[in-house]
């Protein structure tokens, strides 16, 4: 299949037409999205732990969902991207190993979930920020949903860019494309193509760093 | 780059809140700007008034195991807590514990239900229950027993006005607090 300048949605079926990464991306976003499911529900309980199922109600659990998704996607159009930049590498004969990591990552930088997943992190755990102000834990405690929608958001902007990126590629799949039909080439195959600029970085979901608020009990009683 | 410069202010923030939660030497629950009542000491007086328009006292509360709990009307948890603490009254009563909620003083500066919304929507049929009191802290009281500004702090106090212990968010912690209610029992 050879896809040249597609839209993103072509882009799309390209990245998602594998079996192995459209199980990457249902394990993907399976993981993220039971990981939120534990995160969403912190503001009722200020605790990140399982009990924190006991408080998931229908709109936790879509966006739970919905933010899961948005990773699954943004991180297998990554490692889409990234597959294919180092495949052109070394058909260019390019560096590898740090060399290579070192020259695709000022490129990755643009389009990370981090930032979403912070986001969220942030606004979802903003409520716990003790020994500030009222203000500060007020403001997070009724700005929740702005925080998630500005994550999913950004998200969703990824993947967009990312699959913008990809599209740009020209020569999407295996076969490459004719000489001249690529946007950009770094090697001498005219198999050999490249989005030198394409995506972003991998990376695992921060959830779990979550502070979890200490527990105040003093001298339990024995 | 802005939205991550506050994104990393923010963090900050975070894990200096977090440390503060636990210095001290003594768990002491936010101790930024003071230190929480100690357990095994007795309970710091102060006055809260009742929905019903009552003055009453911490040191009024002796002769019968109280939870002294304070919350924020707008804090999620402090609902949540609010109708976890309604299912669990019978137990509690069962052992003996009265529960003390009131509001954090001036809700903490910021805007939120009244304390008799809250109460009314979230205790339902437990709004009337004897075993349960409803308030509005003092500015002195929520300054002795929530320095730190917790959203959601309580004390557990024996009938002979001791802090026996001291931990948040009962939507959460639950369990502990009818362990420790046995014991009190």
């Amino acid at each position: 299949m050879q896809v040249r300048r597609g839209s993103l949605r072509t882009a799309l079926v390209e990245v998602l037409g594998s079996p192995g990464r459209q199980a990457g991306f249902l394990l993907v976003a399976a993981a993220v999205a039971l990981l939120y499911t534990i995160l969403l529900p912190f503001a009722s309980t200020q605790r990140l732990e399982l009990s924190n199922w006991d408080y998931l109600n229908a709109g936790l659990v879509a966006w739970s969902i919905a933010l899961g998704a948005g990773m699954g996607l943004v991180v297998v159009v990554q490692i889409y991207a990234i597959g294919r930049i180092a495949e052109a590498r070394r058909g260019a004969g390019a560096a590898s190993g740090l060399a290579f990591v070192a020259s695709v990552l000022p490129s990755f930088l643009c389009c990370t979930p981090l930032i979403p997943t912070l986001l969220a992190f942030v606004g979802i755990s903003g409520v716990g920020l003790y020994d500030t102000t009222g203000t500060l834990q007020h403001f997070f405690a009724v700005h929740q949903s702005e925080f998630l929608g500005g994550s999913l958001a950004l998200l969703a902007t990824t993947g967009a860019w990312s699959l913008h990126k990809v599209s740009r590629a020209t020569c999407l799949s295996a076969g490459g494309c004719d000489a001249g039909d690529c946007e950009t080439r770094v090697g001498p195959s005219p198999h050999a193509t490249s989005a030198p600029d394409a995506t972003s970085a991998v990376t695992v979901d921060p959830n779990g760093h979550g502070r979890i608020q200490e527990a105040v009990e003093q001298g339990a009683p024995s | 780059m802005v939205v991550l410069a506050l994104l990393v202010l923010v963090l900050g923030l975070h894990f200096a809140s977090g440390s503060a939660g636990t210095s001290g030497g003594s768990g002491k629950p936010g101790s930024g700007s003071g230190t929480v009542p100690a357990v095994g000491y007795p309970a710091p007086n102060g006055a809260f008034t009742t929905l019903a328009g009552q003055k009453e006292t911490v040191a009024q509360q002796r002769g019968k195991a109280t939870l002294l709990w304070f919350v924020s009307t707008w804090c999620s948890s402090c609902q949540a807590g609010t109708q976890t603490m309604a299912r669990n009254l019978p137990t509690l009563s069962s052992d003996g514990i009265r529960v003390v909620e009131v509001e954090l003083y001036n809700d903490l500066g910021q805007s939120g239900p009244s304390m008799g919304q809250f109460a009314k929507s979230l205790a339902g049929s437990n709004f009337s229950n004897p075993d349960w009191t409803f308030g509005i802290s003092s500015q002195a009281l929520t300054r002795t027993y929530d320095p730190g500004s917790y959203l959601d702090i309580y004390y557990l106090l024996n009938a002979r006005g001791q802090v026996y212990y001291v931990n948040s968010t009962p939507s959460s912690t639950m369990p502990q607090i009818l362990r420790v209610a046995r014991h009190l029992a």
